[in-house]
C-alpha cells in the first residue's frame, strides 16, 4: 500500500472512531440497543399482518402479504412485479400451497424428481394439480419455524422465509453492528445525503432506531488467517420505527453508493494494488463506462468477485420494507378447502443438495 | 418400565439434577421428597395416541434438595410403541418461577442442543432435541411441562399445540 493510501485510509479511521465515539455515550448505546430488542421481542410476542417489499438486481419488484397467527401457524401471498404467484399456508405441522400464475412452476418447483408424486384425487400428480390452480396440502411439510444469525446467509432464496423471519434477521443484523443509535438530525454524524429512508416527521412520536454498520476490514490486515473480506454487514443501513414500543416498520438497503461507495473503492483499488496490479486497468475502465449511476453494482461485482474466490457467499444489494398491522389482533389462520393431499417435496431443494449446502443436524422445530 | 420409557427419562432425570444446582442454595428445599403428581388435564387418547401413566423411577421419586415438589410421568402410544412422553413438575414455593432468569436456566439444562424460543399460541415453548427425540419445554403457573417426541413421530407440532392447550 502506498504511504498516501495509508494516511488517508487511516484518516478516515480515526475520523470514523472519533465520529463512532461521538453518536452516543457508551452507557446510552447499550440502553437504546435494549429499547430497540424490546421493541423486536414485542412485535414478536404478538399476532399480526405484515407487508414485506424487496427490490433487488434478481426481482425488480417483490411482495410478501400476509398473517402470522404465531410461529407455526401463517398465510403468505407472493406477488412479483404485480403478478400474484402463490399464496401459502402453515397450520403447525400442514403446508398448503396454491399457485395464482401459469408460470409459477417455472421457477419454484426446485426438486422436478418430485413432480410426479400421486395426490389423493385420482390420477393427478402434485404439480398437475398445482398448475390447475387448486389448493395442495401436504399434512407433514411444514417448513422450520427456526431462524438463527446462520440462517440469513441464503437471504433471497425464499422470500416467504425472509418475510416471516425478518424480525430474527434484524436482531441478527444489530448484533453485527457497530452502533444502535435514535435517528436525529442534529447529530455531527448525521448526514441527509447518505440517508435512503424517511425521517421522522416532526412533532410525531415516532422514534426511528439506525442500525450503523462497522467500518470495512482493513484491506491489508488479516495475517496468516488470509485478507478480512467486507461482507453485507458493513454495507448494510438498516431502520426501525417504532411509536409507543410497536414496531411500524423496518427498511434495510444494502448497497455501495455514497460515502460507502467510496470506501469500496479504495478498498478494492488497494486490494487490486497487492494482488492484481494488471487488473487496475479493467477496474477503472469499468468504473468508467458504468458512470455513476451503476458505480454501486460494479464496485460490488468485484467484491463478489473476491468473495467468490474465497468461497464466501456474494453480497446482494436489495431494499427491503416490511410493515406491520394489526398487532396482538385477534388473527386466526386456517386451512384452505377445499384441498388436494399430496407431498410438496417438489418446492424444496433435492435432499442432496441441501445436505451439500446445510449439513444434515437436526432442528428442533422441524416436524 | 418400558425401556424407550426410561430412555426418555433421561431428560426429567436432567431436571432433578438441575433442581440442585439452579440458584441460591439458600433457596433450595431441604431434604424434600419428591411426590408423584398426575396431570389431570390428559385425556385418555390424544391424537389416536393412547394416554397411559407411568411410575416415576425410584432414583427420582426420592429425590432431595429439588425446587419440585411433585413429578408425573406420562407415556403416549401408538399401538405399542411408544411415541412420546409427557412429563409433569409443579415447583415447591420457593422456586422463582416468575424470575425468567430461573426458568432461562432450567430450561438451559435440558435437552442435548441449544433450546430455542417460540411462541405457540400465547404460551413460550423452548424447543430442544434429546436422544433421538424432539424435546418441547414450557411453564404454565407454577408447572413445567416437558413432551418429548420421537424424532420421526409425523405431527410434532400438532401434538405440542393439543397439550400446550390442554395444560391451560
Amino acid at each position: 500500500m502506498s504511504g498516501a493510501t495509508w494516511r488517508r485510509r487511516t484518516a478516515v479511521l480515526v475520523v470514523g472512531l472519533v465520529g463512532l465515539g461521538g453518536l452516543t455515550a457508551c452507557g446510552e448505546g447499550d440502553a437504546i440497543d435494549r429499547e430497540l430488542r424490546a421493541a423486536l421481542g414485542e412485535l414478536e410476542a404478538q399476532s399480526r399482518t405484515f407487508t414485506y417489499t424487496e427490490t433487488s438486481e434478481d426481482l425488480e419488484d417483490l411482495t410478501v402479504r400476509g398473517l402470522i397467527e404465531d410461529d407455526f401457524r401463517f398465510t403468505a401471498q407472493v406477488v412479483v412485479d404485480g403478478e400474484p404467484l402463490l399464496e401459502q399456508v402453515v397450520f403447525d405441522d400442514t403446508l398448503a400451497v396454491r399457485f395464482l400464475s401459469a408460470t409459477a412452476g417455472d421457477g419454484l418447483v426446485l426438486d422436478p424428481s418430485a413432480a410426479d408424486e400421486p395426490t389423493d384425487l385420482d390420477g393427478a400428480t402434485v404439480e398437475a394439480v398445482l398448475a390447475s390452480r387448486r389448493w395442495v396440502l401436504d399434512p407433514t411439510g411444514a417448513p422450520p419455524a427456526s431462524a438463527s444469525a446462520t440462517d440469513f446467509e441464503g437471504v433471497g432464496l425464499d422470500p416467504v422465509r425472509d418475510a416471516r423471519t425478518v424480525v430474527a434477521y434484524v436482531e441478527a443484523a444489530t448484533d453485527q453492528a457497530a452502533a444502535v443509535v435514535r435517528f436525529n438530525a442534529d447529530s455531527l454524524d448525521y448526514k441527509p445525503s447518505e440517508d435512503p429512508f424517511p425521517t421522522p416527521e416532526e412533532g410525531s412520536e415516532v422514534v426511528r432506531y439506525d442500525v450503523v454498520a462497522p467500518f470495512l476490514p482493513n484491506p491489508s490486515a488479516g495475517g496468516a488467517g488470509g485478507v478480512v473480506l467486507p461482507a453485507a454487514r458493513n454495507f448494510r443501513k438498516l431502520s426501525v420505527y417504532v411509536e409507543d414500543g410497536k414496531v411500524l416498520r423496518i427498511t434495510e438497503r444494502i448497497a455501495a453508493d455514497g460515502d460507502l461507495g467510496d470506501r469500496l473503492e479504495d478498498y478494492l483499488r488497494v486490494g487490486f494494488e497487492e494482488t492484481a496490479p494488471e487488473q487496475l486497468g479493467r477496474f477503472d475502465a469499468s468504473l468508467d463506462q458504468a458512470g455513476d449511476e451503476g458505480r454501486g453494482t460494479v464496485l460490488l461485482s468485484f467484491l463478489n468477485g473476491f468473495l467468490a474466490a474465497v468461497g464466501e457467499d456474494p453480497i446482494r444489494a436489495r431494499t427491503m420494507t416490511v410493515e406491520f398491522g394489526d398487532q396482538g389482533q385477534d388473527i386466526a389462520v386456517d386451512l384452505p378447502s377445499p384441498a388436494v393431499n399430496g407431498d410438496l417435496a417438489l418446492l424444496l431443494p433435492p435432499p442432496d443438495e441441501v445436505e451439500a449446502r446445510e449439513g444434515t443436524g437436526p432442528d428442533p422445530a422441524d416436524g | 418400565m418400558n425401556p424407550r420409557v426410561r430412555r426418555a427419562l433421561g431428560v426429567l432425570v436432567g431436571l432433578g439434577a438441575l433442581a440442585s444446582g439452579c440458584g441460591d442454595d439458600a433457596e433450595q428445599v431441604e431434604a424434600a421428597t419428591v411426590a408423584d403428581a398426575a396431570a389431570d388435564f390428559l385425556p385418555a387418547s390424544l391424537r389416536g395416541l393412547r394416554v397411559e401413566r407411568e411410575a416415576l423411577p425410584e432414583r427420582l421419586a426420592s429425590t432431595t434438595r429439588s425446587y419440585l415438589d411433585s413429578m408425573g410421568l406420562y407415556s403416549l402410544r401408538e399401538g405399542e410403541e411408544l411415541a412420546a412422553t409427557m412429563q409433569v413438575g409443579r415447583f415447591s414455593d420457593d422456586a422463582r418461577v416468575e424470575d425468567s432468569e430461573f426458568r432461562r436456566d432450567i430450561v438451559n439444562q435440558l435437552g442435548s442442543s441449544q433450546p430455542r424460543a417460540f411462541r405457540m399460541g400465547d404460551q413460550v415453548v423452548h424447543l430442544t432435541t434429546g436422544d433421538q427425540q424432539r424435546v418441547a419445554v414450557w411453564f404454565e403457573d407454577r408447572f413445567l411441562l416437558i413432551l418429548a417426541v420421537r424424532d420421526d413421530f409425523e405431527g410434532f407440532r400438532g401434538l405440542l399445540r393439543d397439550t400446550v392447550e390442554l395444560a391451560k
